[in-house]
């Protein structure tokens, strides 16, 4: 390392100074390469690069709640600094630079702290792990800053902004209910029993998560089955035509096309057809009309064409640089799931079927449409609750002593509240996240009222009839004072500021907690009825281990200390005075102190943190995707627009509906295994992956091939259409030292590699590690990468 | 949470690899050597680790003794048919999530031996895969938060969780539901399934053609599914009970008679062989149930966390403790009470592992988590050990070998390979 500094060009700067040397903001030229510290090699565009693919994506959102001066590993070697200083991207790319050159056992420390291979650990977590496309970045801006290698990557990423990856999506457990209802005109509560879908960023309709589990499968089996034989029960409110009178062959033939089509909403294949017409036929004959319509009904309830929501386009369909676009079915049933949740209607239908979904105009015409009809409160309704994690309040345990007035009424209650109130500010008021945050006003019926010592509403028609009352100087305003929230994020007797401020931090600013260091006795203050909360609470304050984390939440959540743990106002806390200051620290672009939610409130609803959460939290809830990765710019494009324009929620959906992520996806990353066959994959049940991985499933179906000393993952770090990167992890797992060499089919031309060198042979690439990895003890892992152009 | 771990290349052709040949050298089988292998597992988890000084047994070895009050003391009545296993380590891992990842993966990859699948999955796949139910995960109130890193401890790989069913009315229905009805109609309605498995099969063949590779791992777990689904079509393996009584999934004062119906639907699957392997999860990691049945107001969690100065929280923490010892002692009851079919009683063919997510619940860490074993495998019981820090992959090896399996590791090797002798001396 050092002797790369010393051949450069300029050593006429040595010793102390050039460690110090500030960083004059013009990275480019050889002669100020000892300016960027020790052992530093870098690419000409390091500044930017680190700033798209480093420092806004992954430090300033994973990192900074800790590593900045007023967080808990504020005495780390890692001190981020915040927007609010002129210099703070030179200062982190500079301390992220120091921490890249420095190795520990041949890796460098910026790597082996976050993803939890440093023998010290990392006290955070696993923030990066090992063969995720974060790592491979992180990886990439190592080796550029070490080797000066990899400087070929797009630095301005974000200058094209590109569409996510080609995906299938299925229903969700709601989603499910919607188009069974839709589809049969009964009411459904099949997909309710489900079993509860993995949370990603905090929704449960990431399509990475949303898999067939056996138990889902069997669930979704049983309730194909239970549908089926209901919808017989009157055969005529479900054919198209009459079996006597068009023949029953006929007649189950127009079934299969027209039934069909809503199911899978796009229109049968030939193929398609052939396939439910012979299953009709096979049952038919055994066992009579009916039972073959019903058998049809249960498969096509089964079908992965009906479980899973494709997006993943037809390369048939014009497309440019790498991409395809997706077919007009296909951006129909994006709309109604994304704005109704449900299967598309008669119009989306036709719109589809006329191939009138292709314009951006008309594309955000029926978005429009979508919009303004009631049938979108549900998603907008739901989305709220999804996103403050109210669907937890029925299942929140509370003190049946310390509350006897809790009960399923009530939680109902502020379920609506909250209902109304999020319809309200969206349809009626002036529809921003400001509004939402900080409303004046909230929607009761006198029942609820009287339970939070509210006025009830003028004009109720009854108890449990809402209307809607000014908040005044109740100490309430907002959503965030609403009981399912204050309730949800409640202990079981009593308020909560830990919960409540890590709300704040985890679902308004998106920055996800770390779990409280090992060794430390992490015990909630116990009950003292001579001390306030918030006096118990102080103690976490007073440990100087428990005060850096804590700093970020308590504070926060103190605002809400007139709010008892299932959500009633109260003056004082057992008679002993509340204090509901606060402050927000160590957020990147927000700060203030306040008394009081109300106050809380307001400097939220200004805050550029809780803005852009905001909007990338409806990103992932309306695609099903992280803002991460692939969709990492496109997603910052969407949130800059929404905070820089009006700040209103209908407007943001709409802008989701113009991305180019809605009409189009990037094509696969090439293949390493070869080309599959389509031909060759059909109807071969479990085990069929051509390159043998083991990890589907328990299913032990087929034979997995002869089995290597090695294991490969390979991610793709970025792809630009004319070019990729990929980031190739090997790992031994033999029982004896292993020296690697590892066949694959490269798509195109390697322009750079770093650490292994290849030679092409037949049309394979193979690669061999370099001096340092060449060799692999028993269960050592090495990695390497290339850049190629197509 | 990703599926990047995939192996995605040539599987083997044109290799270069230069690599001496492995050889089984090792003796590998320290079972006792006339012990049979036992023919099913049963795990038993429950939340939030323990207070030590209240879980541990006094006296060692096969001269120990529950201390009155202590959290294990209901299970005095099956002393001789347990091991309590001490100074087992979690290694390199600590705190709820990552103590519950590894819980029974032992850390696993897709690399290792195990290739990242959770010890019940392991052994299920090993060994359970023509029974009707390769493996049955049930679940007392784990899933009100959603799948995650903190509700699911099986794992068929890496961030592939296998999720619980938390309704015994559920569980019931998936046991019995496609045995009902005359032998004639029975028959009908399975060959109608089965043909609709074999449209479905080719539906998935094809459209995985047509996608790239992540999405082609949706589909193949799919198709797994679909062949669990397959072998779960078969007639009548007993008669069914009635039916579980009908109580709200989530509804904290529930808790106790789920977990009942499902304990007593477990040992039903294992007594008519639907199953051989079969779990029970209890909760999950910062489960908040309050045990309002014992007179406790706070969430177990909560009270997990009590300072040894707050004498009032430690009492209730140990309560709950107790509680979920007398639940493990009701499950050991019924298995050694009922009958196997192949002679004998359950217990005997069966191993048993109660286990936890963390160490000391105080500190968040995954030192000296506390396991207890029973049942038949060739286990030495009737014992109090303490393995002085040793990785706990080694126990997860040595369930496995109690079930006749021969691998040398669970999850990372690199924390420790081989048995546990003790476990079976």
């Amino acid at each position: 390392m050092l002797r790369t500094v010393l051949r450069s060009n300029s050593i006429r700067i040595t010793g102390a100074l050039a460690l110090t040397a500030a960083f004059a903001g013009c990275l480019g030229g050889e002669d100020e390469k000892e300016g960027n510290g020790p052992g530093v090699v870098g690419c000409p565009d390091d500044l930017a690069f680190f700033q798209n693919n480093v420092y806004e994506p992954l430090l300033e959102k994973k990192c900074f709640v800790c590593h900045s001066a007023t967080g808990m590993a504020g005495k780390s070697r890692l001190v981020l600094t915040p927007r609010s200083d002129p210099d703070a991207l030179e200062k982190n790319l500079k301390v992220a630079r120091a921490l890249a050159v420095e190795q520990e056992g041949g890796l460098s420390v910026l790597l082996s702290r976050p993803s939890g291979q440093h023998p010290n650990g990392h006290p955070g977590g696993t923030l990066f792990e090992q063969g995720t496309p974060d790592y491979a970045t992180l990886s990439l801006f190592v080796t550029r800053t070490t080797r000066g290698e990899g400087c070929a990557a797009p630095s301005a990423a974000c200058t094209t902004v590109q569409p996510g990856p080609r995906v299938l999506r299925r229903l969700t457990r709601h989603e499910y209910d919607a188009t069974i209802s839709e589809l049969f005109g009964i009411e459904s509560q099949w997909g309710a029993s489900f079993v509860p879908d993995i949370v990603i960023g905090g929704f449960d309709n990431n399509e990475d998560a949303l898999r067939v589990s056996p138990l889902f499968a069997d669930q979704v089996r049983r309730a194909a089955e239970e549908i089926a034989t209901l919808a017989l029960t009157n055969p005529s409110s479900i054919l198209p035509c009459d079996p006597v009178a068009a023949g029953p062959e006929a007649c189950a033939k127009t079934f299969v096309d027209t039934f069909g089509k809503r199911a899978f909403r796009r229109p049968l294949s030939a193929e398609d057809a052939k396939r439910y017409v012979t299953l009709y036929q096979t049952i038919a004959d055994k066992e009579g009309f009916n039972e073959g319509i019903e058998a049809v009904i249960t498969a096509m309830l089964q079908s992965p064409h009906f479980l899973y929501r494709t997006e993943i386009g037809d390369n048939s369909i014009a497309s440019e640089g790498g991409r395809v676009r997706l077919t007009p079915h296909e951006i129909a049933t994006e709309l109604s799931y994304m704005l109704w949740g449900t299967m598309p209607d008669d119009e989306l239908f036709a719109a589809a079927d006329a191939n009138a979904l292709g314009t951006p105009e008309q594309i955000e015409a029926q978005a429009k449409r979508l919009l303004q009809d009631p049938r979108s409160d549900e998603i907008l309704e739901r989305f709220a609750i999804a996103w403050l994690e109210l669907d937890r309040l029925d299942a929140a345990p509370k003190d049946s002593a310390t509350y006897p007035e809790w009960n399923a009424e009530i939680r109902a209650a502020m379920i609506e509240e909250t209902r109304q109130f999020v319809r309200h500010v969206i349809r009626n008021g002036e529809g921003t996240i400001a509004e939402l945050l900080d409303a004046p006003y909230t929607f009761v019926s006198p029942k609820l009222a009287t339970f939070y010592g509210l006025p009830a509403p003028a004009g109720a028609a009854d108890e449990n009839d809402f209307g809607m009352i000014e908040l005044g100087d109740t100490g309430r305003a907002g959503i965030l004072t609403h009981g399912s929230v204050l309730a949800t994020h409640g202990k079981p007797a009593g308020s909560s500021p830990v919960h409540r401020g890590k709300l704040i931090r985890e679902r308004l600013f998106c920055q996800p907690l770390p779990p409280p260091p090992p060794g430390v006795v992490a015990e909630p203050p116990p009950v003292d009825t001579t001390k306030s909360t918030r006096e118990r609470y102080a103690a976490h304050t007073t440990v100087e281990l428990c005060k850096s984390c804590h700093d970020l939440v308590d504070p926060i959540g103190f605002a809400f200390e007139h709010f008892d743990g299932i959500g009633r106002y109260r003056a004082d806390e057992n008679g002993l005075p509340i204090d509901a200051s606060g402050e927000i620290l160590s957020a990147p672009a927000t700060t203030g102190s306040f008394v009081g939610v109300p106050e809380l409130a307001s400097v939220l609803a200004d805050s550029a943190d809780a803005q852009g959460c905001y909007a990338r939290s409806w990103l992932r809830y309306a695609y099903g995707q992280l803002d991460e990765g692939r969709l990492a710019c496109l997603s910052s494009q969407v949130a800059d627009e929404f905070q820089k324009g009006n700040l209103r929620v209908l407007d943001l959906l709409v802008a989701l509906t113009r991305t180019s992520h809605f009409t189009e996806r990037v094509a696969d990353p090439p293949e390493p295994g070869g080309p599959s066959n389509p031909s060759g994959t059909g109807g071969g049940g479990a085990g069929g992956d051509p390159t043998g991985s083991g990890g589907a499933g328990a299913s032990g179906g087929g034979d997995p091939g002869p089995t290597l000393p090695y294991v490969v993952d390979t991610t793709v770090d970025s792809d630009w259409g004319s070019g990729y990167q990929l980031t190739i992890q090997v790992t031994n797992i033999g029982k004896e030292s292993l020296t690697w060499s590892i066949p694959m089919q490269v798509e195109g031309t390697i322009a750079n590699i770093w650490n292994a060198s290849y030679t092409v042979a037949n049309g394979t690439t193979h690669f061999v590690g370099a001096e340092h990895n060449a060799t692999l003890a028993p269960g050592q892992a090495t990695s390497f990468g290339f850049v190629a152009n197509r | 949470m990703k599926h990047w771990n995939r192996r995605r290349f040539l599987s083997g052709m044109g290799a270069a690899l230069v690599a001496a040949p492995v050889l089984g050298l090792l003796e590998r089988d320290i079972r006792a050597e006339n012990a049979t292998p036992a023919r099913r597992l049963v795990v038993f988890f429950s939340p939030n680790g323990t207070i030590h000084k209240h879980w541990r047994p006094s006296g060692s070895g096969s001269n120990f003794s529950f201390p009155a009050g202590s959290i294990l003391e209901p299970l005095a009545a099956h002393k001789s048919r347990i091991i309590v296993c001490d100074g087992l380590d979690f290694h390199g891992v600590d705190n709820h999530e990552a103590g519950m990842a590894a819980m029974l993966t032992g850390g696993g990859t897709l690399g290792t031996e195990t290739a990242g699948k959770s010890l019940d999955q392991y052994i299920a796949h090993r060994i359970g895969q023509n029974d009707r139910f390769p493996s049955l995960e049930l679940g007392v109130q784990t899933s009100a938060w959603g799948g995650g890193i903190q509700t699911r401890m099986s794992y068929a790989g890496p961030g592939q969780f296998v999720p619980p069913d938390d309704s015994p009315k559920s569980v019931y229905t998936r046991m019995f539901g496609d045995a009902l009805g005359g032998p004639g109609e029975l028959d009908a309605a399975l060959a109608r399934k089965k043909s609709i498995l074999d449209l479905l099969r080719g539906e998935l063949g094809t459209l995985r053609g047509k996608v790239g590779a992540h999405e082609r791992e949706k589909l193949d777990e799919h198709l797994a599914s679909l062949k669990k689904i397959e072998s779960g079509l078969q007639g009548p393996l007993c008669a069914p009970p009635a039916a579980p009584p009908a109580v709200g999934t989530y509804s904290n004062d529930a808790f106790p008679t789920i977990g009942k119906s499902q304990m007593d639907l477990l040992v039903l699957a294992l007594a008519c062989d639907m199953t051989r392997v079969a779990s029970v999860q209890w909760n999950h990691t910062v489960g908040p149930v309050v045990m309002s049945w014992l007179g406790v107001a706070e969430g177990h969690h909560g009270l997990s966390h009590s300072d040894d100065g707050n004498s009032k929280g430690v009492a209730e923490f140990v309560a709950t403790e107790r509680w979920y010892a007398e639940q493990f002692a009701y499950l050991l009851e019924r298995l050694a009470t009922t009958a196997d079919p192949q002679g004998g009683m359950l217990l005997d063919s069966t191993v048993v592992l109660w286990c936890k997510e963390l160490g000391d619940s105080r500190l968040h860490d995954c030192k000296s988590v506390p396991f207890v074993l029973a049942g038949g495998g060739g286990l030495s019981t009737g014992r109090y050990l303490n393995f002085g820090g040793a990785p706990h992959n080694r126990l997860l090896v040595s369930v496995c070998q109690a079930l006749g399996l021969d691998n040398e590791t669970f999850g990372d090797p690199q924390k420790g390979s081989g048995p546990l002798p003790e476990l079976f001396a």
